[in-house]
């Protein structure tokens, strides 16, 4: 155990933290040149694309440090969004130490701040990183100074890399070995690991990713998972190297999986305690949490055929990430369809793309909404999320939305904007404190509904990117919610249906006119788009008809060209759907969902 | 014995010119070296579809190989070579897109055989465009139509038009062209406005074109058209006005009115990627220019039969674009030109006798069209080969679509009745309530079983085809 290293890095978003990974992958020798490729523990193309990592993932380093001996190096990497900050505490609950990436050229960002807040509250080691050195306007004096005193870390103790060139690779490594504290645990005690990750495998079923805690797993073991009490016997446990490495053992300290016959991921949660049915520990390990969906949302395949498809994908897709939940919904609009829940935005639209991708479907996502609590007046409570089941409002005595409270730090220059974003967005009981050189930690209470509707995006432009957003569920409040329709052609696009604060309702309307005005193309009448609360039109937009459009020659050379492209008009018009005679492409659908943070 | 094929069109191109005009897109080399090689090689051309009276008949022999060989493969491979030596020196690259087509088509002899059965392909329009077909002198013409009506039959009322440019017109060149057979000229005008005649680089002048108006009438023609162009970047509605008016002054018999479209490899379209084109007309302006010509040039007597094209008596129209717009069988010699065949069930009067016979014709046909190179269009006819580059066989589907398009573009419309028999589709229920609607909304005056498209409808033609 003594020879154990279990250690994450976080960091700012671009400031290296998957080049630094590869260069310790490659340095140790673990993957052979030839089968190295960039990011390599992001295997998802999403992950490759949006420079994001949103699964955890976990390698073991062998590594032969300068005292002589052998040591292996535990690296879990984590996902980077506040979706997700709950799967990285788990992470980081993994490890007893953590590289705190910082670019040389950019210095302490604010990104980082809340995962450095989780690695203090764990009582990890922390490994300052000054990556980039090898860029010419990289201000290294400045970047000592920031850790100093911004992070309140010793800076003599930060260590200067080039993850791009190679440069520094060794001495970190080195520092993991010497300054990270080996694993406590006791082989002789009784199991209890922790998940920290469950991946499904079409093979083997549910791979779990786990850290020992105390005790052994072998195979043939009856473990058992301590939040649902359910029992499975070990087929196979072993260590992360490039691939899954079998081994008779997995002992206290150490990190690795177990194949246990598990079906689903939802089986295994991320945070849950794995122990031996024979011989189970007394307390499960502490911050276990049932992941709970705070945005919902309706998806539809975009042409009524590829339902069945859909449902198969949805219960594929499903065996792997254990935090999407849905069941049936429907739509006049768009024919049957989920109603799914999701960890937050960035969730939604991460289960969007895959499905898109990995399953090849096209889909659409209605407006997403939070879950309200209603009081009615015969005294009867209700919860609802989707707009198409909200009653009739004369029914309605009292109606509570969700509540948050939000923890947002920045520069100091930025904190008139973001204050005056948070009253915008309903927010109450704004405080703020300096944390620390010219940096401002701002708390507020807001309706999740409001957060979930652009409000990262907006802060992100507002703060430069420097503004780093946290939040935790708090309570239900009383609120004034109606529900906005949008009529295309006078007739009322279900699918486009949201539950809105009434203070929030036409400009909200206003937008979605817009934005449909946009999206819609011509046809050859001429289009009122509305958005209405009951009978009242509160917003309107018209798409005004085509006027001209042909070619002016139509000879010899011409014909075939331009039946070609009538004939792909076609093809992309079957894929609308058509709701009072205009074809609605799927782009429309989206982009009254995204707010246009580009456009105020 | 042999009959006769319904007529058809023969069109020539000769792809020569004085120097590339910014906005015109059609295939033509600056330089006339290759002129001698190229008038020689399109009476090959025309011999090629000649030998045998048959239509095609004796196309293998030609070709050197039978029925099925894919022809079009044929000629992708073995001019691979060719192609990309000479498609530097050509002004207009040839399309890429098409070779590929190319290796995908298969020309079967057969089939368009099958079109004809053993009918001769005889024509009652000859149609001689570029380029610049007036660059050839008077004898190099009457050289090329009596070739051309040594190799096919000509109907005896054979409409026998020419393009030429202003500059080009003298009275002695318009007599000798009568002379040899032309019988309605074309000439390229598009504008009376000496600023525009500078922006669009044309090397001729205002004066140069009402000269050559005046000069082609005093020779003794009868059929005259004159080709405009409006939508200038710049020009407003008014100062277009005023160009139209004096084209009806010249009072010829048929005037086309083209709006300035930017085609890709042309200098406009350069300049326009790059922002160097002063705006175009948006889409309402656009609109204007096109109701401001068609009720001007109404007012004056001329009739509105097509999105670009008016003249004074139906019977003026120009029969051979016509044929483009109705699927009837036209074959194009020279670089670059498109031909096309099929359509029996258009061709054949309805015989009231046999109303199920209609229901087994073939809908459908084949277009093809030669190397956008004169010297890969001059090697392949050398070495014995149709210069064919490419070609489709056109589905019913495609026809379908083609016709809707073509109607939406023409006075002439469609007869709902004959569309239903040849594509099994009711235009007044298929797809429902959009003939209606497109009524209700002017676009269309419905008139018993024809469909006619109103000026606000042919102005969107295009838009129109795609939703039946």
């Amino acid at each position: 155990m003594q020879s154990i290293r279990n250690f994450s890095i976080i960091a700012h978003i671009d400031h290296g933290k998957s080049t630094l990974a590869d260069r310790l992958i490659q340095y140790t020798g673990v993957i052979p040149e030839r089968d190295f490729r960039d990011q390599v523990l992001d295997s998802m193309d999403i992950e490759r694309e949006r420079g994001i990592t949103i699964k955890s993932q976990a390698i073991s380093l062998p590594y032969k440090a300068m005292d002589g001996k052998e040591y292996c190096l535990n690296l879990i990497d984590t996902p980077g969004h506040v979706d997700f900050s709950y799967e990285v505490s788990r992470s980081l609950a993994a490890c007893e130490g953590v590289l705190l990436v910082i670019d040389a050229a950019q210095g302490v960002e604010a990104q980082t701040l809340a995962n450095l807040y989780l690695a203090l509250e764990l009582n990890l080691e922390i490994i300052p990183v000054i990556n980039k050195i090898d860029l010419p306007s990289a201000d290294v004096e400045k970047v000592l100074e920031e850790i100093d005193e911004d992070l309140g870390l010793n800076p003599d103790l930060a260590l200067k890399c080039s993850a791009k060139e190679g440069v520094g690779i060794r001495e970190i490594l080195e520092a993991i070995v010497m300054r990270i504290p080996p694993p406590k645990g006791d082989n002789s005690k009784p199991l209890s690991a922790l998940v920290f990750d469950a991946q499904y495998d079409s093979f083997r079923g549910v791979v779990v990713h786990c850290r020992l805690f105390d005790g052994q797993v072998r195979i043939g073991d009856i473990i058992r998972f301590m939040s649902t009490n359910a029992d499975h016997k070990v087929e196979e446990v072993g260590h992360f190297l490039l691939n899954r490495e079998k081994a008779d053992c997995l002992s206290a300290g150490e990190v690795g999986y177990i194949i246990a016959g598990i079906k689903e991921v939802r089986d295994a949660r991320c945070g849950d305690t794995v122990t031996l049915h024979d011989n189970p520990c007394s307390v499960p390990l502490p911050g276990f949490r049932e992941a709970k969906p705070v945005v919902f949302s309706s998806i539809y395949s975009i042409s009524t055929e590829d339902y069945e498809d859909l449902a198969d994908s949805l219960e594929k897709y499903r065996l792997n990430d254990a935090a999407l939940v849905y069941e049936k919904d429907s739509s006049a609009a768009l024919g049957p369809g989920f109603r799914g829940g999701f960890l937050g935005l960035l969730h939604l639209e991460i289960v969007q793309e895959r499905l898109e991708r990995e399953f090849g479907l096209s889909i659409l996502l209605t407006a997403p909404s939070v879950r309200y609590r209603l009081t009615l007046k015969d005294g009867r409570e209700m919860v609802i999320e989707n707009p198409s089941l909200y009653p009739d409002p004369a029914t309605v005595e009292y109606t509570y939305e969700p509540f948050i409270k939000a923890a947002i730090i920045m520069p100091e220059r930025y904190l008139g904007a973001v204050m005056k974003l948070c009253l915008d967005r309903r927010g109450v009981e704004t405080k703020f404190h300096y944390s620390g050189h010219g940096r401002v930690e701002l708390t507020c209470e807001l309706p999740l509904a409001e957060v979930i509707f652009d409000f990262y995006d907006q802060l992100k432009t507002i703060t430069q990117g420097y503004g780093s957003f946290d939040y935790e569920m708090l309570d239900y409040r009383q609120t004034d919610i109606v529900k906005l329709d949008i009529l295309v052609n006078g007739e009322k696009v279900d699918a486009l249906s949201q539950l809105v604060h009434r203070d929030k309702a036409r400009a909200r309307a206003l937008h979605a006119c817009e934005r449909l005005k946009e999206e819609i193309p011509r046809h050859m009448f001429k289009i009122p788009i509305q958005g209405s609360i009951g009978n009242t039109i509160i917003a309107r937009s018209t798409i005004s008809p085509f006027r001209k459009d042909v070619i002016a020659k139509c000879y010899g050379g011409d014909i075939t060209r331009k039946r070609k492209l009538l004939e792909k008009q076609k093809k992309g018009k079957k894929r609308m759907k058509i709701i009072g005679s205009v074809s609605i492409p799927q782009s429309a659908f989206i982009a009254v969902l995204k707010a246009d943070t580009d456009k105020k | 014995m042999t009959s006769l094929s319904p007529a058809g069109g023969l069109y020539c191109h000769i792809p020569f010119c004085d120097r590339k005009c910014p906005y015109c897109g059609f295939y033509s080399i600056a330089g006339r070296r290759l002129m001698p090689d190229f008038l020689d090689a399109i009476k090959m051309e025309a011999m090629l579809y000649q030998k045998g009276v048959t239509l095609y008949h004796d196309f293998e022999q030609h070709q050197g190989f039978s029925d099925e060989t894919p022809m079009g493969l044929r000629f992708a491979k073995g001019n691979e070579n060719t192609q990309r030596r000479f498609s530097s020196e050509t002004h207009t690259k040839p399309r890429s897109t098409k070779v590929n087509e190319d290796a995908r088509w298969r020309f079967s002899i057969k089939n368009i055989k099958s079109f004809y059965g053993e009918k001769t392909w005889q024509f009652d329009t000859l149609y001689l465009g570029g380029g610049t077909p007036s660059l050839l002198n008077s004898a190099q013409i009457e050289d090329l139509l009596l070739h051309l009506k040594s190799c096919f039959p000509f109907t005896s009322d054979a409409e026998v038009t020419m393009e030429a440019n202003p500059g080009d017109l003298s009275s002695k060149y318009a007599e000798a062209l009568l002379r040899s057979g032309i019988n309605r000229l074309n000439i390229g005008i598009q504008s009376f406005d000496p600023a525009n005649l500078v922006l669009l680089c044309r090397r001729h002048t205002a004066e140069d074109a009402k000269d050559s108006i005046k000069m082609a009438r005093a020779a003794g023609f009868s059929n005259i058209g004159i080709d405009l162009i409006y939508g200038l970047p710049g020009q407003t509605v008014e100062s277009w006005m005023d160009d139209l008016n004096k084209a009806i002054d010249m009072a010829t018999e048929h005037i086309s009115c083209y709006q300035l479209t930017i085609e890709e490899g042309t200098v406009f379209g350069r300049r326009l990627k790059q922002g160097r084109l002063t705006p175009l007309p948006d889409e309402y302006r656009g609109y204007e220019f096109f109701v401001a010509t068609s009720m001007r040039l109404e007012q004056a007597g001329y009739c509105h039969y097509e999105v670009s094209n008016f003249a004074r008596d139906k019977s003026l129209r120009s029969r051979h674009n016509i044929k483009y717009w109705r699927h009837m069988p036209y074959l194009g010699l020279g670089p670059s030109a498109h031909s096309f065949a099929g359509m029996p069930f258009l061709m054949t009067p309805k015989s009231p006798s046999s109303p199920g016979s209609s229901g087994q014709s073939f809908i459908g046909g084949k277009r093809w069209w030669n190397y956008r190179s004169v010297k890969m269009y001059c090697n392949a006819i050398k070495d014995g080969k149709f210069p064919i580059e490419g070609g489709e066989d056109l589905t019913k589907d495609a026809v379908r679509l083609e016709s809707l398009y073509f109607a939406f573009r023409t006075r002439h419309g469609l007869d709902m009745e004959i569309f239903r028999e040849k594509f099994g589709q009711d235009l007044r229920k298929e797809p429902a309530g959009v003939l209606s609607s497109l009524e209700k909304q002017g676009r269309v005056d419905v008139d018993g079983e024809r469909i006619r498209p109103t000026l606000e409808g042919m102005a969107v033609a295009d838009a129109m085809a795609p939703l039946f």
